[in-house]
């Protein structure tokens, strides 16, 4: 054992002596301390998103019953099907109502009942109600929120963001380290490309995690960036300035309010304004009497919309109707702002209509969800995230064999304070990254006030 | 040392402090409709039995809407099947984007006109209800503070 260990320090350091030694020691240094922060995140992203990835065939398996009705010749209007949903519950707010793609899927209205939004499965042939699903209860979305924001809202955002920041951190100092420095040795790919079986055992697990690691960082950065779109403070600034340059997505799709009614407010009824999903309206008045919402899908259907839409209905007297797409593939997606009183198409954006970021950022989403193409996207994407699991165990334990007792066990290096360059990459990142900036100076701060201060911390943490 | 961590901060602060929502002027860089927009004009009160002009304007793009010669309206009382009981018409163009038709009531009560037009792609079908007859005193006063629950939801 201690001859190995001899030996695969000497193999360390015949590694390294090409590269300067302090700048390889930061960057280890580096990629230890992120890792270890940072794992446990990256394994709760990468586990609740390999089970998210397969989102439409668990739903499908899940809800069967509400989802599968036996074809018929005719279905019946929207309007009925959800005037249906009103006689059984009075009280509901129509919010959004899906007419459903094919032949045997049925119709989902939602509403607002009691402050709980709800959906409710209409057989469209018939209008019976199928069933109901309380959202809060609806398994993938809390993984997804779990994804997202760890379920603990804004702050757990800001979490994932950050741990998505840092990932990138990650996989640029971790192919550093990976980046093959002797190039004259025979066995050219073993280490490198191929795990080396035969080295001993800290020989393969350091193989066993940076070869891999190698292989799916291509994926992962992917999967970071395209992620990182979804997030409330990076994500939402990126968003907003490629929507305003013209470069991203049309206003209304992700930033951005969506047009309102073109005529004269002084002429929209002083009724109660409620969802009006009946054909006609119950109450007299004098003024423009919103549209049915058998209008607005016929129009839709005109339009050419994907199947797999719904029609968001307004919000206030003076809003529209929505009619927002976003099946599977990215090219199929489409958004449709229709006056609520005209009928006028008031803006029609379907995926041509993006300018060439936002045509990118949209089929990154779809692919990061597993939807663009289809099985063999998903399997991939299990397998980057099969991957990452395997990586954040295999560094843990590359860790734990090397750490000696009582001791932290990081590697120990000069401050990167000392070198130059290092500390320029750091700060544009820190400036491209906000929150990466943020956690920076923190950690500084910390370095600074707290561990340089306290000389047994110092000595635990090899600062 | 001292002096880059204050550059950091400074920068930190500018970057969040950039406007953080969408331009109102944002929507003119990307695809736009040209909607037909209209305004109804109903003579109220109408009375029993006298010809009055139901009309509608209609502008696009900021200009008026000449010369269309498919402009229907379509009159129909309230309680009514306005697929069964309703009076079409071809509304006559009076230039300066006007189209009207001349109507006789000879029943009291709500009704609806609905006016149908297309021009350059962009279709309508707003419908307006208005009252024949002498409008009762007591005619229900509503109140305009219905609350739609928010409905947020990312895709």
């Amino acid at each position: 054992m201690k001859i190995e260990k001899r030996k695969h320090n000497a193999n360390l350091h015949s590694s390294v002596n090409l590269a300067p030694k302090s700048i390889y020691q930061t960057i280890w240094r580096w990629h230890f301390y992120a890792g270890l922060i940072i794992s446990p995140f990256l394994l709760i992203l990468a586990i609740t998103g390999s089970i998210y990835l397969f989102k439409p065939q668990i739903e499908q398996w899940m809800y069967k019953d509400f989802y599968v009705v036996q074809a018929q010749q005719q279905k019946i209007a929207p309007s009925k099907q959800i005037e249906s949903v009103l006689n059984q519950y009075p009280d509901a707010h129509v919010l959004r109502y899906r007419p459903g793609e094919s032949a045997t899927r049925s119709a989902e209205v939602k509403v607002n009942l009691d402050g709980e939004n709800y959906t409710i499965f209409v057989d469209p042939y018939n209008g019976n109600i199928l069933g109901q699903l309380n959202d809060e209860d609806r398994l993938l979305d809390k993984i997804e929120e779990f994804h997202g924001e760890l379920m603990i809202g804004t702050l757990g955002d800001r979490i994932v963001e950050l741990a998505a920041c840092w990932t990138i951190i990650l996989i640029v100092s971790g192919i550093y380290l990976w980046f093959p420095k002797n190039k004259r040795s025979k066995k050219k790919w073993s280490g490198i490309l191929i795990p080396r079986l035969k080295s001993g055992k800290r020989t393969l697990i350091r193989d066993f995690h940076a070869v891999p690691a190698f292989w799916i960082s291509g994926a992962v950065l992917f999967l970071v960036i395209t992620g990182l779109l979804w997030s409330g403070f990076w994500g939402a600034k990126v968003q907003n300035f490629a929507t305003n340059t013209g470069v991203g997505y049309p206003p209304s799709i992700w930033g951005g309010s969506a047009p309102v009614t073109t005529v004269k407010t002084k002429d929209i009824a002083e009724v109660p304004w409620a969802a009006q999903n009946l054909a006609v309206p119950s109450s007299n008045f004098q003024g423009y009497v919103p549209l049915s919402v058998d209008n607005v899908v016929n129009i839709a259907n005109e339009y050419g919309i994907h199947p797999t839409y719904q029609v968001i209905f307004p919000k206030h007297q003076e809003g529209v109707y929505t009619i927002s797409a976003f099946p599977p593939k990215a090219k199929d997606e489409a958004t449709m702002h229709i006056d609520q009183y005209t009928g006028a198409v008031l803006a029609d954006y379907r995926y041509e209509n993006y300018a060439p970021i936002g045509k990118l950022m949209a089929w990154g989403i779809t692919v990061h969800k597993g939807l663009e193409y289809g099985l063999i996207n998903q399997m991939i994407g299990l397998i980057v995230c099969l991957g990452i699991v395997g990586i954040v165990i295999s560094g843990i334990v590359m860790w734990w064999k090397r750490k000696p007792k009582g001791q932290f066990g990081a590697p120990k290096a000069p401050s990167v304070k000392k070198l130059k360059g290092l500390l320029i990459i750091l700060i544009a990142f820190g400036l491209i990254f906000p929150l990466v900036g943020v956690s920076l100076l923190v950690v500084f701060l910390i370095d600074w006030l707290v561990i340089q201060r306290i000389q047994p911390l110092k000595q635990f943490l090899g600062a | 040392m001292k002096k880059w961590l204050m550059w950091i901060v400074l920068l930190l602060v500018l970057g969040a402090c950039s406007p953080n929502k969408v331009d109102e002027a944002a929507v003119y860089k990307y695809k736009q409709e040209r909607p037909l927009e209209v305004d109804i004009s109903i003579p109220a009160p109408i009375m029993l039995n006298e010809v009055v002009t139901l009309s509608a304007i209609l502008h696009q793009n900021g200009e008026v809407v000449e010369n269309l010669d498919h402009v229907i309206f379509t009159v129909w009382k309230e309680g009514t099947d306005s697929s069964v009981d309703a009076e079409k018409m071809i509304a006559k163009a009076g230039g300066d984007g006007i189209y009207s038709i001349q109507k006789e009531f000879d029943e009291e009560g709500y009704y609806y006109l609905k006016v149908q037009a297309s021009s350059e792609g962009s279709k309508i079908m707003p419908t307006k209800q208005f009252y024949v007859g002498e409008m009762k005193a007591t005619e229900e006063e509503f109140e305009d503070t219905t609350e739609i629950p928010v409905d947020s939801e990312h895709h």
